[in-house]
């Protein structure tokens, strides 16, 4: 022990300045928030941005559908001189919504001098404006009468006109007028992407399709994560009989393949529903999709709870919701946005999924539904049919699971691990 | 290990009841309630038979009663303990006798007009055939490409397979389905495959191995049979290895950076018997913590591909059992389906702990 | 008792240089990275019985230095830039020695574990948790020596006693996590002696355990070194472990040796001012300091090395002098077995350019003393 002791020297150095040498950080990574640090990260990744580019792609078809693709031209001059805007009245009020609200979206982005808060502040305000104006000043003619623009044209009444780029709206059904159905692809012809069985075009209703598939990817997930926090918060935050109960309800749901428990849900609906069948699709998608983000934010929970920060507002005597919703859920919540934006992947593909299998969508165009169409009766297999919505949700999916797996990447660079299921 | 087993097979019956419960409610919530659009169908045709076929209908389901009620009744149906009853058709009178073990009877099919254990007896076969086929080939190739591109970590087969897996994983069944069906079973373009079914219908006067007979060449009922189930096969693997091979690569990668690891190459170990003696093992352990959940999704894929290829198994029978509203098939269903699906996460619970020994259910 | 053959080295690195690439996210090839060297220019030397504390902060190149000795470096990413590590200690009596460096891996596979053993910082990871200890051991104990599996039970049986374990047979059916931190590290240990190597790499032993195990697995290590006349080569960062078990210190900073010497000599006089730092940096009884001292900065990410003296942009002697922030200064000889690397050292300029090599053993190894007392 003394030999130890004696070999400790004191030289009697004078103490150095600690503070001279050490380099603050620079100010602009010291201020960046997690969020801003996760999305800078995704956006430097490859995958992500070809996700996020063809997202946008879908974007644009979803809002624009109704000027891309229909049959009625835009501006009609006839040879008595009349002015016709066919397109106008048909429009419904999601029909103009969409696009005012996507320019919102976009000057909101572009305006760098606004804090995000009152951005998103401002989006959702104007968005309920925009909305309700909508709503309730656009009343549009409900029957559809395709052949009036025709008619008027073979009648030789039409001086000129604008047409959209795709002369074709989704339901323009022209079988009934001997036009050949199943008519294949041809470039430059007059269906790029042929025509489907009863003679309508597939490109429209490919273009049409994109709404559908954006939002029911969307909300469905929306309300599956909505769910599943709640039901795994609180699985997690109470343990206990609510833990026990609750894996009960996460066993019965995640035992029974989903897409069992959607057919047969999706298959009882009634009839009365039908003209809301697509968010009645889409509220079922979420319905039994929430198993996973509840497991997810359970296990999570289950860790934060036992950490100190939550103690200590346990601790201080801050109300439940305060600890639950302030404290513990931010904590928890990223890699929730991970899972969500595979969830997303999985709704679109679980609509498809019922669309091909005659079930879900009845009369609105979607990829799935064409699909299921590519493989006639009589063994006839129609390739476009096939190709161009097979493809179109492939890309779609794709493009999700990127966004997803540069999202969990820059979140976590360290965890490689694969939560693909 | 058995106690636990047991405390697990338990715990599963109030999960199938509330399983059931959910389906039942849901059927009887709709329009007509259970039994659905067949009866509306009858109702519609409103002949004097079918009137007299509704009433049988009804009073042999109960259709009026109470759906809590009704749920009790078809529980007690398909448990194996119970009375026996004996049902009056005539007044709907039911006599209650014999409490004691039974025979769990599914119900009758409306639609197929058969006993549902009878469709099932053919049906379930088929699918489970085609997930017991499709399983083993996903987790040996999962494994071994795995393994082969941790390997040979960054280099073109790696670069390429992990670019291609998420590619894989996203591929619509749907669209895989129609496109081979469409492309390589259609006399329009190649007919190398048969378009539909389990086996050619002459298969059953063939010898089970392939060989020479009077005519030529035959290729025998397993051959047949196996050129049939080659498409399905390929359309139902294709996703669930896509996440398995991922999973087992950077599984691998991970082992084969860990402190124990090191410690085995410390000690002298060839660098083969570090791969397959140290880093395999470890490496399989998340492969089995998936397959409770592989097994369900694999399960919802034969639906899809059932459909598709007109092969007659439990998710054909199910879409169109749905689409008749064919109750008791449909329950019958959810309750297979379910009992398939529970007992698949035992037993992956089960070789988990059999896996690694840091779990036990002592 | 010493004999002739102890004064010749068992092990001798020199100059060794070993690389890695940067993470540079936006180069692809391992080749178009930027490398740093982990390690630059390290010279060691062990002799028979000898106990070699390397002494340094983490991250400054230590475990780098003993992983090359096995060629443990994962080769991509990491890279031998140069240098040699000549191993003296072959038992078929070759006087000459191999560069381990250049050793074919099958022949390098003799000598790990067999002639050269290892053991880690976690023994909570370090062992593989899906098979028992006994596995483990014998898999060592099989592979290097010829004997049924029987005796190699006896073999792994007799090490575990060895470390201290009891019941020794019904332990070797156990799984790595029935155990304690400290029992596996007593595990690692067996296992790693269980072919009587001539040497051991111990890299920070204790660093995981409980202070009252690390006294515990210190002691056993150095009762068996003496029992089995093993050299060990002792990477810490803890001066009191250097302070009772060390023979020779060699202090380690930024990848390089900057102060090698008798462990009293360094004790009582270190010459860097970064030895001196360290020690600064500790708190003694009874010291008139209320306030531990800390080596200002930290130290430095390997990437972003600075020009001239690695330690120069923390260093207290610098003083603004231009040649420390220019010019990298060489380990020299400065007094009689006793080498530092600064330009400031008094008697640094008459310092003769030698290899760092000093075969001195203590008199008193395993000497029992109190550990840890006053060290923290």
């Amino acid at each position: 022990m003394s030999e130890i002791d004696a070999l400790i020297p004191h030289p009697g150095m004078p103490a150095p300045e600690p503070t001279a040498l050490v380099q603050p950080p620079p100010r602009d990574q010291a201020r960046q928030t997690l969020l801003g640090m996760v999305i800078q990260r995704t956006f430097a990744n490859t995958g992500a941005v070809i996700g996020i580019a063809w997202l946008g792609v879908l974007a644009v078809g979803a809002v624009g559908a109704p000027f891309l693709a229909s049959s009625y031209p835009l501006v009609v001059k006839t040879t008595d001189g009349q002015w016709f805007f066919p397109l106008f009245r048909y429009l419904t009020a999601v029909d103009v919504m969409l696009p005012i609200l996507m320019i919102l979206a976009i000057a909101l982005v572009s305006l760098r001098r606004f804090s995000a808060r009152k951005r998103v502040v401002t989006f959702f305000l104007a968005g309920i404006v925009v909305a309700t104006t909508c709503l309730l000043l656009i009343h549009p003619q409900r029957r559809e009468v395709f052949s009036e623009h025709r008619e008027l044209q073979a009648a030789g009444k039409v001086q000129w006109s604008i047409s959209p780029p795709v002369p074709y709206s989704p339901r323009d059904r022209q079988r009934d007028l001997g036009y050949p159905t199943y008519l294949p692809p041809a470039l430059g012809g007059p269906h790029w992407m042929g025509t489907e069985s009863s003679g309508s075009d597939v490109f429209s209703r490919m273009i049409h399709a994109c709404r559908i598939a954006l939002s029911i990817g969307f909300i469905a997930t929306g309300i599956a994560v909505v769910i599943g926090v709640i039901v795994g918060g609180l699985m997690g935050y109470f343990s206990g009989v609510i833990d026990l109960l609750g894996m009960r309800l996460v066993e019965i749901f995640s035992a029974i393949p989903t897409l069992f428990l959607l057919l047969t849900l999706v298959a009882v609906m009634p009839p009365e529903w039908n003209p809301y069948r697509l968010y009645a699709i889409m509220v079922l998608i979420g319905l039994t999709g929430w198993v996973g983000y509840a497991r997810f934010v359970r296990a999570e929970f289950l860790k934060l709870r036992k950490q100190d920060f939550v103690q200590a507002a346990i601790a201080c005597g801050l109300p439940l919701r305060s600890v639950l919703f302030r404290h513990m859920l931010p904590n928890g919540v990223a890699p929730v946005l991970v899972e969500a934006s595979f969830g997303v992947a999985s709704a679109i593909m679980f609509e498809s999924v019922l669309s091909f299998l005659g079930v879900g969508l009845v009369d609105e165009p979607s990829w799935g539904q064409m699909l299921g169409e590519a493989i006639g009766a009589a063994g006839s297999f129609k390739w476009w049919m096939a190709v161009f919505p097979g493809l179109a949700i492939f890309f779609t999916v794709m493009a999700y699971n990127l966004i997803g797996e540069a999202l969990r990447d820059a979140i976590d660079p360290h965890s490689q691990r694969s939560t693909m299921l | 290990m058995l106690s636990y087993i047991v405390r697990r097979l338990v715990l599963m019956i109030p999960t199938l009841l509330g399983m059931t419960f959910l389906v039942f409610m849901v059927m009887a919530m709709s329009p007509g309630g259970i039994g659905g659009s067949l009866l509306n169908e009858l109702g519609q045709l409103d002949s004097q038979q079918a009137r007299a076929q509704k009433d049988y209908y009804e009073r042999r389901y109960g259709i009026r009663d109470n759906p809590l009620v009704q749920y009790g009744r078809w529980l007690h149906q398909v448990s194996p303990i119970g009375f026996e009853i004996d049902v009056n058709l005539d007044t709907g009178e039911r006599r209650w006798n014999n409490f004691g073990f039974k025979w769990p009877d599914l119900g009758r099919s409306l639609a197929m007009k058969r006993q549902v254990t009878e469709i099932f007896a053919e049906a379930l076969p088929v699918t489970v055939l085609l997930n017991v086929l499709t399983t083993p080939i996903i987790y040996a190739l999962a494994i071994l490409l795995g393994i082969y591109a941790a390997r040979h970590r960054g280099r073109l087969f790696d670069v390429l397979s992990s670019v291609s897996l998420l590619a894989l994983w996203s591929l619509p069944t749907i669209m895989v389905g129609t496109l081979l069906i469409g492309f390589l079973a259609n006399r329009d373009y190649l007919p190398w495959f048969p378009p539909a079914g389990l086996s050619s219908l002459e298969a059953h006067n063939m010898a089970f191995l392939p060989g020479w007979s009077v005519d030529g060449w035959e290729r025998g009922w397993l051959l047949d049979r196996l050129w049939h189930l080659t498409l399905p096969v390929v359309c139902l693997l294709y996703g669930s290895f896509a996440v398995l091979m991922k999973l087992m690569r950077t599984s691998v990668l991970e082992n084969l950076s860990s402190d124990f690891i090191r410690t085995a190459r410390a000690k002298g170990v060839t660098e083969h018997r570090v791969l397959w003696g140290h880093a395999f093992r470890n490496s399989l352990l998340p492969l089995i913590t998936v397959m409770a959940g592989i097994l369900p999704s694999l399960l919802g894929g034969s639906l899809i591909i059932e459909y598709i290829f007109s092969i007659p198994g439990m998710g054909q029978l199910m879409v169109e059992a749905i689409r008749a509203r064919d109750r008791e098939v449909v329950l019958a269903n959810t309750l297979v389906i379910g009992l398939l699906g529970l007992l698949s996460i035992l037993i992956a619970d089960l070789l988990y702990a059999v896996a690694d020994p840091r779990v036990s259910y002592e | 008792m010493p004999d002739t053959s102890q004064n010749k080295p068992l092990l001798q690195i020199r100059d060794l240089a070993v690389s890695f690439p940067t993470g540079g996210r936006g180069a692809r090839r391992a080749d178009q990275r930027r490398r740093v060297r982990a390690v630059n220019g390290v010279n060691l030397t062990i002799y028979p019985q000898q106990t070699l504390a390397v002494v340094g902060e983490s991250g400054c190149g230590k475990s780098v230095t003993a992983l090359s000795t096995l060629q443990l470096i994962p080769t991509p990413p990491g890279r031998y830039d140069g240098g040699s590590i000549h191993w003296y200690g072959q038992q078929n009596g070759d006087s000459a020695g191999v560069d381990l460096l250049r050793l074919p891996e099958k022949k390098m596979r003799d000598i790990r574990g067999n002639q050269i053993a290892m053991i880690f910082q976690e023994p909570m990871t370090s062992l593989n948790p899906v098979y028992t200890i006994g596995e483990q051991i014998l898999e060592a104990v099989l592979l290097h020596q010829k004997v049924t599996r029987r005796q190699a039970v006896q073999i792994a049986e007799a090490a575990l006693r060895d470390v201290g374990i009891a019941d020794p047979g019904n332990r070797l059916k156990e799984y790595p996590h029935q155990l304690s931190g400290g029992m596996r590290q007593r595990v690692m240990i067996a296992m790693a002696l269980a072919c009587q190597p001539v040497l051991l790499l111990a890299d920070e032993p204790t660093t995981a355990l409980d202070v009252t195990i690390q006294a515990q697995i210190l002691e056993l290590l150095r009762e068996l070194q003496t029992r089995r006349h093993m050299s060990v080569l002792l990477i810490t960062h803890d001066l009191g472990v250097v302070a009772e078990n060390a023979d020779v210190v060699a202090v380690m900073y930024a990848g390089r040796v900057v102060e090698y010497g008798l462990v009293h000599d360094v004790f009582k006089n270190p010459l860097h001012p970064y030895t001196r730092g360290l020690f600064n940096s500790m708190p003694a009884l009874g010291g008139a300091h209320l306030r531990l001292l800390a080596i200002p900065g930290n130290v430095p990410d390997p990437s972003q090395f600075p020009t001239g003296c690695p330690f120069h942009p923390r260093c207290p002697s610098m003083q603004g002098d231009p040649q420390c922030a220019n010019e990298d200064p060489p380990l020299l000889e400065i007094t009689d077995k006793h080498w530092a690397a600064c330009w400031h050292v008094p008697g640094y300029k008459q310092g003769k350019r030698t290899t760092p090599d000093i075969a001195y053993r203590r008199e008193a190894v395993g000497a029992p003393s109190p550990p840890g007392r006053g060290l923290g």
